[in-house]
Parts: C-alpha cells; structure tokens; sequence
C-alpha cells in the first residue's frame, strides 16, 4: 500500500507539472462555457419519425393495437406515437415537448380537427427532452473528462520511458499490479473529478451523484488501461501520439449514434464510448437502466485489465530479452 | 555472495556475443571492480545482473537462488547506480529521493542525509532538472544508498565529478563495504578502481582478460621501477631501471654519480591493462 501511494503521489506531482494537464484543465473549462453559453439550447434537425394507431397513412407506421403503438415507443425513444380514438386525438412522446409534438402531428389533421383538443402524455415521465446545449454534455465528458487517463498515463509512461527512469522502476521492489493500481487509481480519481466539474456546471445537481460518479470511475479506469496499453509499445510521445490519436478518433465516433441515431453503424457499439455515452445520458436525464451496456461495459473492462496488466509486466516493467 | 557462471548475451541474436563466457563471484564485504573500455560489455554484465537484461547463457545467483527466481521484494536489497542519470527532472533531488524511498519495504535514510552526504544539501529543493550533469550522477548515486541494499551495482559513480566530490563518494563505497554490502563497481577510471576495490577484472571484447587484486596483478603483470636524476661528468641525465633486474646498474649511478632526485615506482592499473589487452581503457 505504501509503494502504492508513493506511486499516486508522485504521478499526481508530475501532471501538476505537466503543461498538458493545464491544457486539458483549459478545455474543461471553455466546454462548461460553451455548454452554458455558446451553444443553442434548441436546434431541431430531423422530424421524429411517427407510429399511428386508429388511421393509416403511407408515409408512416401503423401499429396494430396500442401496446403495439406503445411498444414500440418504448423500443425507440425517439418516435412519436399518435392515436385517433373516436375521433379524438392522443400523442404520445418520450424526448419531444407537447408543442414539439403537436407540431408533429398537425399535418395530419383536417381543419376541424385542429380546431379540437387533442390530448398529450410522455410515455416515460422520468425522460424529459433536455435542451440541446446541454444533451451534449455526454459527448463532452467521453471524450474530455473521461478520456484525460489514456492521454495523461499515455504521457507519464512515455516519459519515464524516454527518461529511462523505467529501467530504476525495473529494479525497484514495486510489482506490476501496485504499478497498474496507481495509476488506475489517480486517472479514475481525476477523470471522475473532471466529469463532475463538468456535469455540475452545466446541469447542476439534478442527477444521481453516486451513479455518476460510480460510471465515471469505471469508465476513466478503462481508458486510463487502453491509454498504457499503447505506450508500452512506444519510446516516444510523438510517435505514440498519431496512434493515440487515431483512437480517440474512433472513439469519437459514437457521437454521431448519439445526435444522430440513424447514422448508428453496428461496429459502433462495439466502441468502448459507446455504452458510456448512453449511460452519461441516462443518468443526466432520464432513468438509469443496466442492460446491455453493463455487458458491454463488463467486457470491455476484463479484457482491458488482463491486457494492460500483461503488457505492462512484459513490455514495461519485465527485463528486456535484448533480441 | 554473487556467483556469476559461463556468462553470455548477445544483442543480436546473431552470434556477435557482447559478454562471453564469463565467471566470477563477488563475496559480501568486497569490492569487485569491472574494468574496461567502452563498449567491453561492463554495462551489459551489470544489467543482466540486476535482472534489467534476461540471461539467454550462463547463470546468476544471489546466496545460490537464481536471478530468475528472484521475486520483486528482492529488489529491497538492491541499489543501483546507472551510468546515464535517471531522474524525475521536474522533481526536487529531494522529491526524487523521497518518492524513491517509498517504494521500499525496508528502512530507508531520510533523503536530506544522504543529500548532505553527496554534497547536495544546499540544492535539495533545486529541481534535478537544472543540476549539472556531476550533480545528476550524485542524485543517482544517493538513490543507490538509500534502502541502505546489500547489493550494491554503480556504474562509472565517479564519472564528471571534481576530485573532492569523487572523494567524498569514494569514502561513501568504502562505508557500504565495512557494513558488509556487496559491491560491483564498472568504471574505466584505474585510480578509483586501483584505491577501492578488493579485486578487478579486466574486460575486453566481451571476455575477462585477467582478475586478481590490483595488488597482485602489480606483481604479476607490472615492473617495480626507479627513475633516477644524475649529474654525471657535468651532464644532467635520467634512467629508468628495473627495480629487480637492473640492481647493479642502480648501485653504480648511486655510488659514482651526484643524484638530482630519485623516485620509486610501480605499474599502474592501465599499464597492466595495456599490457594483458593490448588496448588503452580510455580512448
């Protein structure tokens, strides 16, 4: 435990001294300023796509029965559902406000029938639509808050690489696991701090703190893992930075499942950001369920442990075969 | 005790052996100095010893437990000083030292005293990043120290430092020899080696040439020698004559002429070394 601490302490002083860590600090602020200020709180880029019940069109689904209309609703949170029942009309929506919805459903509607009162309720209470500037905020935390373990363990390991300050931590007593516990540890630590910061900033108290903080830590760990999973296999920062690069660009991707979810690609779930960044919208904005994601999460987080630990064991900390 | 056995890495993977066939053992209490010039294989030796280079031949044991076998809190034991600096630059010597020691499951001298014995009190919150590069060295050399390690590896610790710091560092080898550490010491500095070390060997091209106490290599490889200043029918002249084999040539300036001055001597580490090599240790 001592050796573990140590190992916390002076990575924590290294990145205090660290101009990247400033840089990434400098970011977290100008999000939490553009979340607040500079991006548009409404922006509207597609029509939701509507399911009806009670008449037909042929632009649009049809559902059978109202379960069916509600079922289906429940498997896509983005459509909107609209029933005509003696000849009166009932929206039903998860992410859009009665206005938004309403809107929706006018062309529809004869003369006379906008004229009458037509009914709304959500079929998710918990889920209310967040504005736009602040639906982003997931796609921020991902890819700033929770990714600063890859970068910053990426840029510590490499410098005590090129240092050859590695080859004193060889014949130290410190072991693989107290090694890989410690920096885990710290980059969980800050990535979780900074998500919070983040979070609180922008949409203050109005989640679940713990469920927040709890996915933050898992999630800043895994990056942390994949970030000295690469550096091991580089002597310097530059030429580990292109890789590191590309992945974060692919990590990236999942943004666009997440503003656009027609563009989802199925090579896309398999992305390590990809639960997180459902989950981070879970729990900022609507109810906070464990399915799929927790699996995906799950094995993403095994294989990365076994991989990281044996990397570092063999290409880090071991003795070198010299051939 | 260090038992090193039929010792032999090659970078390659080619054949070009950078150690061959080496053997040694290095008892608790001594210095064992590694003499050679760049490139002899001393760093490689030393690093297979410490477990940073995997043995493909030969053998190591520590108390007859090998290298191998060896689990991480063995380390607790060891101290070693590399030739290249190895520092935190944006730390403090002081944080360098103290982040190191808590890495040790044993007791470990408090970081300002081993400072003040290397001569860096007065920079202690200096960060290693601005020292110079004897500075740097010491840093490394009081990290060796500083969980007190019964192995002892330093390589070239007196390289780049001024007579009196060398000294001091000198004194501090000697200190962990009277509390019975292990020490192999690399250099290609003959005065340092010939002062402190209890036996030498000498390497060259991969293989150990000679080893023996510097004494007895004296004896065996060197000549004892005197130079003698004379005035000899008003001409001032010097000799250099065998001690053993030109005895009566000595005899017979010292009786017939007037002496300027005369002086003993004997071979140093060097000479030996040039003469079982055929090369000089420093270029």
């Amino acid at each position: 435990m001592r050796s573990i601490f140590y190992l916390v302490l002076v990575d924590l002083k290294l990145i205090f001294k660290n101009i990247f860590f400033w840089v990434l600090s400098g970011v977290l602020i100008a999000i939490i300023l553009t979340v607040n200020f500079l991006l548009p709180r409404k922006i509207t880029i597609t029509s939701p796509d509507i399911v009806t019940y009670g008449f037909e069109t042929a632009e649009y689904q049809c559902a059978n029965s109202i379960e069916q209309l509600k079922e289906i609703l429940k498997k896509d949170k983005n459509m909107v559902g609209v029933i005509r029942e003696n000849g009166e009309y009932t929206i039903l929506a998860n992410n859009l406000s009665e206005k938004q919805a309403v809107a929706v459903t006018l062309p529809f509607l004869t003369p006379k029938e906008k004229a009458m009162e037509i009914q709304f309720s959500q079929t998710s209470k918990t889920m209310t639509p967040p504005p736009f500037n602040k639906r982003c905020l997931p796609v921020f935390i991902c890819f700033e808050a929770v990714v600063q373990g890859f970068l910053l363990a990426g840029v510590l390991m490499l410098n005590e690489k090129s240092g050859k300050i590695v080859r004193a931590l060889r014949v130290s007593p410190i072991s693989t696991i107290h090694y890989w516990i410690a920096k885990i540890l710290l980059f969980s630590l800050i990535g979780s701090m900074y998500a919070l910061l983040m979070a609180l900033f922008t949409v203050g108290l109005s989640f679940s703190v713990i469920s927040f903080i709890l996915v933050s830590v898992v999630a800043s760990a895994l990056f942390t893992m994949l970030g000295m999973i690469t550096a091991v296999f580089f002597r310097s920062i530059n030429n580990w930075f292109m890789l590191a690069s590309l992945i974060l660009g692919i990590n990236m991707l999942t943004m666009f499942a997440y503003i656009f979810p027609t563009l989802t690609l199925p090579f896309m779930k398999a992305i390590p950001s990809y639960p997180f960044i459902f989950i981070y919208e879970q729990i900022l904005f609507g109810s906070f369920g464990l399915t799929f994601d927790a699996v995906a999460i799950a094995v993403w987080l095994f294989v990365l442990c076994i991989t990281s630990i044996i990397c570092i064991k063999n290409f880090f900390l071991q003795p070198q075969k010299g051939v | 005790m260090v038992k090193v056995e039929n010792l032999s890495f090659d970078y390659t993977g080619k054949g070009q052996y950078v150690v061959s066939d080496i053997s040694f053992q290095i008892g608790e209490g001594e210095i064992f100095g590694f003499l050679g010039p760049s490139g002899a294989g001393k760093s490689t030796v030393q690093n297979l010893m410490t477990g940073l280079l995997k043995i493909q031949k030969g053998q190591i044991t520590y108390d007859g437990l090998s290298v191998d076998r060896l689990g991480k809190s063995f380390f607790n034991q060891v101290g070693v000083s590399f030739e290249q600096p190895n520092i935190y630059p944006n730390l403090s010597g002081e944080e360098n030292l103290r982040y190191f020691a808590g890495l040790f499951s044993v007791p470990t001298i408090p970081p300002e005293e081993i400072l003040e014995k290397v001569g860096l009190r007065d920079s202690v919150r200096k960060k290693a990043g601005d020292y110079s590069k004897g500075m740097r060295q010491r840093l490394v050399f009081a990290r060796a120290l500083i969980n007190k390690p019964h192995y002892l590896f330093l390589d070239e610790p007196t390289r780049g430092l001024d007579p009196t710091t060398s000294a001091k560092i000198c004194d501090l080898i000697i200190e962990q020899k009277k509390r019975g550490a292990v020490i192999f010491l690399t250099t290609h500095n003959m005065e340092l080696a010939d002062k402190i070390c209890d036996r030498v060997a000498f390497l060259e091209g991969g293989k150990i040439r000679a080893m023996d106490t510097p004494y007895n290599l004296k004896l065996q490889y060197g000549a004892r020698t005197v130079s003698i200043t004379y005035r000899e029918n008003g001409k001032e002249l010097k000799a250099i004559l065998d001690l053993d084999k030109e005895r009566e040539q000595i005899a017979n300036i010292v009786s017939n002429c007037e002496i300027v001055t005369l002086h003993s001597s004997e071979a140093t580490l060097e000479d030996i070394f040039i003469k079982v090599t055929g090369r000089r240790l420093t270029a």
